[in-house]
């Protein structure tokens, strides 16, 4: 998949916490994994149900996609994730998806990393979570 | 039933919020021992009293007949209406909840995070060590802090966040290392460090959670 410099990517949030009700996004949804990926997708051209539906899509790819729910997500452009020192890594599985690198290895210097996703993004909280089961992720 | 000085032991009104009742105080029990343990740190981190004064407010506190279970224990409900220094022992019921349900926050974390690859994405195991070091630290927050959210990283991490607005915010972690790494962002200031943990919070932290209560504070 070609990356636009106008992208557009949304980290979605899986976790109550993750999200205030202001909203905001909170500093524990830009916690990358332990192999210092960061999941996101790429939801330039979609409205708010193209954008739930990608969710689910991401969910339904989770261990634990049984107990999770779709509590929303926050979205920012690639230039927030250069002005983290991150970079941009697509695999396309599922289509659109692309994780988020160049985490730094300092426990500290990921936190900051982390602090300017959140100060940058814009957050959307669903009025009711949307549960993630597996017969959903056909789409 | 002893009456606790006030004034001239150190106890200062100002600051010092009455004490309602918003918390489920039936569901807390002390033992003597785990009150007057937790009492003294209290008084050692919050109030301007010398150790002879503390510890005769401390023993004051546990001679009022505050009644107990037939194990012992006495809840907290029951110390706050028999404790004669309403001042005294709203910021301490206060404080003693909010570390209580911290730590529970902490332990729980154990059951959930406790496993490798609980993200299904290869996230290391929460350490019992890395527990440990949590609950000290949580201990040491000050007093008017707000609560902040406690979590597991898949690093194997425990987090302390507080995001009291887009200029301010704090993420403290506590590494499988024993190290205390954190970052956080006033106004336009950006801070990080990552220091060792020798049992209290460094004064760097305690002057970033300064800068935090002020900001929370306009």
């Amino acid at each position: 998949m070609t990356i636009r410099p106008e992208g557009q990517f949304a980290r979605f949030a899986f976790h109550r916490k993750e999200i205030s009700n202001e909203p905001k996004a909170r500093t524990p949804l830009f916690k990358p994994s332990s192999s210092d990926k960061l999941s996101v997708s790429d939801v330039c051209d979609l409205d708010c149900t193209g954008i739930v539906d990608e969710g689910i899509k991401v969910g339904n790819r989770r261990k634990d996609a049984k107990s999770l729910s779709l509590y929303g997500w926050a979205e920012f452009d690639q230039e927030i994730i250069r002005r983290a020192n991150l970079q941009l890594d697509y695999d396309n599985v599922p289509e659109r998806h692309a994780n988020i690198v160049g985490w730094l290895t300092d426990a500290d210097a990921r936190r900051d990393q982390q602090i300017t996703l959140v100060v940058k993004a814009c957050a959307t909280k669903l009025g009711s979570p949307v549960p993630i089961k597996k017969q959903d992720a056909s789409g | 039933m002893t009456n606790l000085p006030s004034q001239s032991m150190g106890i200062q009104k100002s600051g010092v919020t009455p004490f309602s009742n918003p918390f489920d105080l039936d569901e807390i029990y002390l033992t003597q021992e785990h009150l007057q343990i937790w009492l003294q740190t209290w008084f050692r981190k919050s109030r301007p009293t010398t150790n002879y004064q503390m510890y005769g407010l401390v023993d004051a506190i546990l001679q009022t007949q505050i009644p107990s279970n037939p194990r012992g224990e006495t809840d907290a409900s029951s110390l706050v209406s028999h404790n004669p220094q309403m001042q005294v022992r709203g910021s301490v019921i206060n404080h003693y909840v909010r570390q209580q349900r911290l730590r529970r926050e902490i332990d729980e974390l154990l059951e959930t995070y406790g496993v490798e690859d609980w993200d299904g994405e290869g996230a290391f195991a929460i350490k019992p060590s890395t527990v440990k070091i949590a609950k000290e630290v949580a201990n040491e927050f000050p007093d008017d802090i707000a609560k902040p959210d406690v979590g597991a990283t898949p690093h194997g991490e425990i987090d302390f966040d507080w995001f009291i607005s887009e200029e301010a915010i704090l993420t403290i972690g506590v590494c499988p290392s024993g190290e205390i790494a954190f970052a956080g962002l006033f106004k336009t200031a950006r801070i990080r460090g990552i220091e060792p943990w020798t049992g209290q919070l460094s004064r760097f932290l305690l002057c970033y959670f300064e800068q935090l209560r002020d900001l929370s504070n306009t």
